[in-house]
């Protein structure tokens, strides 16, 4: 039997078994994000056996079965730049891995094209209650953290001619320019979202909801209606007395100090079903959380303001959910 | 008269505080039993119908009778309290020895069972027929017991289903008390554990005929069922509200008419006729927004509670009542009697000491 024969066999037996390691480092990060309270999705693959199978066809010998860095991969996608090292930070602190690798550093800043943060070898530590499971000499991923543009670069250019750069090499230099620049100009809107989202932070609508954005994404992943939450807020302002910042601030602190109440509501909420007509439509809005704080602060004149926009029925689900009487 | 007794602390330790939001934010039920608690007619041999077994509930039901629960124990009209120095009912030992450790079933049943004999013998022929749930729970990841008496709008019994040789209502039957408006009458009291002490409780009582507490028979039947009395005595809650609201208003409100108009409220809520006052109404009601929350801070400093007391003007009657003076031009005058000293009566003129601020 060829090694790569072999490679195929062992492939087909032992494959499960390290989509499970997969997993397992996928919960373990996806638990360990959730404080930082930014939106993210993360995942996890195992190589299928026909990829598993044309990576050593192409990399060997440079790799056999045993020493491919990418039997399991992993990816976290974000949505800003400026949250990438946060993330990588905040990963590193769990497992045991080779030294992240950043394009832009080992290309250089000429350099335009799929960037993104690549950790190898993430492994569990020796010392894991895991580690017996899927020792770190033989169960390792390859880890990726990027923005959602450099997702859309990824996503675009996967089983495309312009995967990797030998394949570029060998495309008219006409081509190879264009290919360069939509790089060039997917990074520009990469830096341009994060430098927005910084500058718009300046409105006080955007600037709460951003606040309840790092609380929400802490106790869920699903993602909200933005128009909705301008909405809504913007019809709950004349409850936000004072200086916004100071209001800000406050409203930050008592989210904290009610994060485990929060997550309890949502655990709750979550094995009733979402649907259930008793769970408020607002529950996957992060402006919930503003309306628990106001709430929690003056209920009679929340549930004034509210009302002159909005149907009371509403109302009552939401302070039913957080414990609150409107009575 | 006598159960009013029940209203008034007992001295020493005091531990107890109100049930918060974020209890019942968090409460998990774990056990439900229904007893049919029926009128206690004199002569007659009607007794409680008692379940033998604890009521399947479904998660469902588990979310009704928490918002159930919300909406009476968070309500303007919930009060704290705390269990008595020596009650005559068994609640409070009940209380403590259930969320001492895990709740076993059988000493749930065998309890709720007693407690519903205990709420039938204590109810006069005037108190309506009901079911007694009582609920094993945890809230914030405390135990906690939760009563509620519930008194249906048409009065029609239920009648218990045999499981195996023994009796439980099933929540299918109860559904119209929890889903529909069709439950007149909702007492409910819940307890929280906060500590190893006999005393360390969260603990509040609610009724949604909302002056029952206080004035009526019924009210005196439920809290001497719990075995407990109000957290603070209501002439102390009265007095502390106002002699707070009074000294927020000395040091806290610059604007004279602002601080005129609050005070007025304040005498006026206090000499009607209402039995209850509710702190949270007050402040909803007459402080301006931008001093809603630092008066509410004030009263948590000064230890005032901002749950509803019953009213007892006992010891500030004097300072409640005003002096009129009318004059032969058809003139008049009116101030607090325990400043009255300021008018000054002469022959043919009166010289009030104080300054104007403003014209009505």
């Amino acid at each position: 039997m060829s090694e790569t024969e072999a490679a195929r066999t062992r492939w087909i037996a032992e494959s499960k078994k390290y989509d499970a390691f997969g997993q397992v480092l996928v919960g373990r990060i996806r638990q360990s994000l959730k404080p930082l309270g930014l939106w993210f999705e993360v995942s996890s693959r195992a190589k299928t056996v026909d990829s598993l199978v044309k990576k050593l066809l192409t990399k060997h010998p440079k790799y056999t079965f045993d020493t491919l860095p990418d039997k399991v991969g992993a990816r976290v996608v974000l949505r800003y730049r400026s949250d990438v090292s946060k993330v990588v930070e905040q990963i590193r602190t769990l497992f045991d891995s080779d030294e992240p690798e950043d394009k832009l550093v080992t290309k250089g800043v000429n350099w335009v094209g799929y960037l993104s943060i690549h950790i190898d070898h993430v492994r569990l530590r020796s010392a894991d209650k895991d580690a017996a499971t899927y020792p770190p000499q033989v169960f390792w991923a390859e880890l990726q953290v990027a923005t959602l543009a450099q997702h859309l670069w990824s996503d675009m250019s996967h089983d495309t001619v312009y995967k990797n750069e030998q394949m570029l090499a060998k495309l008219p230099a006409e081509w190879q320019r264009r290919i360069a620049l939509m790089a060039g100009q997917i990074e520009v809107a990469d830096r341009e979202f994060d430098s927005l989202n910084m500058d718009l932070s300046k409105i006080p609508t955007v600037r709460l909801l951003q606040i309840l954005e790092r609380h929400y994404y802490s106790v869920t992943a699903e993602r909200f209606n933005f128009e909705l939450s301008v909405e809504v807020m913007e019809s709950l302002m004349p409850l936000v007395k004072g200086d916004v910042s100071t209001f800000a601030n406050k409203l930050n602190d008592f989210l904290s100090e009610k994060r485990d109440v929060i997550e309890q509501v949502y655990a709750k909420a979550l094995k009733l079903g979402v649907e259930n007509e008793d769970i408020t439509s607002f529950l996957y809005q992060p402006e919930v959380l503003l309306i628990y704080n106001l709430l929690d602060a003056d209920r009679d004149e929340t549930r004034q303001v509210w009302n002159q926009t909005y149907p009371e029925r509403e109302l009552e689900r939401i302070a039913d959910t957080f414990g609150i009487s409107l009575y | 008269m006598k159960d009013r007794i029940s209203f008034l602390p007992s001295p020493g330790k005091r531990t107890f505080s109100v049930i918060t939001s974020d209890d019942l934010a968090t409460l998990i039920i774990r056990r439900v039993i229904f007893h049919e608690v029926p009128r206690n007619i004199k002569k007659s041999s009607v007794r409680p119908n008692l379940s033998d077994l604890e009521t399947d509930v479904t998660d469902q039901h588990k979310y009704h009778l928490q918002k159930k629960l919300t909406r009476v124990i968070n309500s303007k009209y919930a009060y704290a309290i705390q269990f008595q120095d020596a009650p005559t009912s068994p609640l409070p030992g009940y209380v403590r020895e259930l969320t001492k450790s895990d709740c076993k079933s059988e000493s749930f049943i065998a309890a709720s069972r007693d407690l519903a004999n205990q709420l039938f013998d204590r109810q006069n022929g005037t108190a309506s027929a009901g079911l007694l749930c009582t609920v094993d729970a945890v809230a914030g990841g405390r135990a906690a017991m939760i009563f509620m008496k519930l008194e249906r709008e048409n009065g029609a019994q239920l009648h218990p289903i045999g499981v195996e040789g023994k009796k439980t209502f099933t929540m299918n039957m109860l559904d119209d008390l929890f889903l529909t408006d069709g439950t007149k009458l909702f007492k409910a009291a819940m307890f929280v554990r906060t500590g190893k002490g006999d005393d360390d409780f969260r603990a509040t009582v609610c009724d949604d005929q909302l002056n029952v507490l206080s004035s009526g028979d019924v009210a005196a039947y439920w809290m001497s069922f719990l075995g407990c009395s109000m957290e603070v005595a209501p002439r102390v809650a009265t007095q502390r509200f106002f002699d707070s609201t009074l000294e927020f208003l000395s040091n806290s409100v610059a604007d004279s008419v602002v601080k005129s108009e609050i005070y007025e409220a304040l005498q006026t809520e206090l000499r009607s006729q209402k039995a209850t006052f509710s702190p949270q109404s007050f402040i909803s009601e007459h402080v301006p927004p931008e001093l809603k929350s630092v008066f509410r801070e004030h009263l948590k400093t000064e230890g005032v509670p901002l749950t509803a007391f019953s009213k007892d003007v006992t010891d500030i009657k004097g300072r409640l009542k005003r002096r009129a003076y009318e004059t032969s031009k058809g003139g008049f005058i009116s101030v607090p009697e325990e400043i009255a000293d300021i008018v000054e009566i002469h022959p043919n003129d009166i010289l009030v000491k104080d300054s104007v601020l403003k014209v009505k």
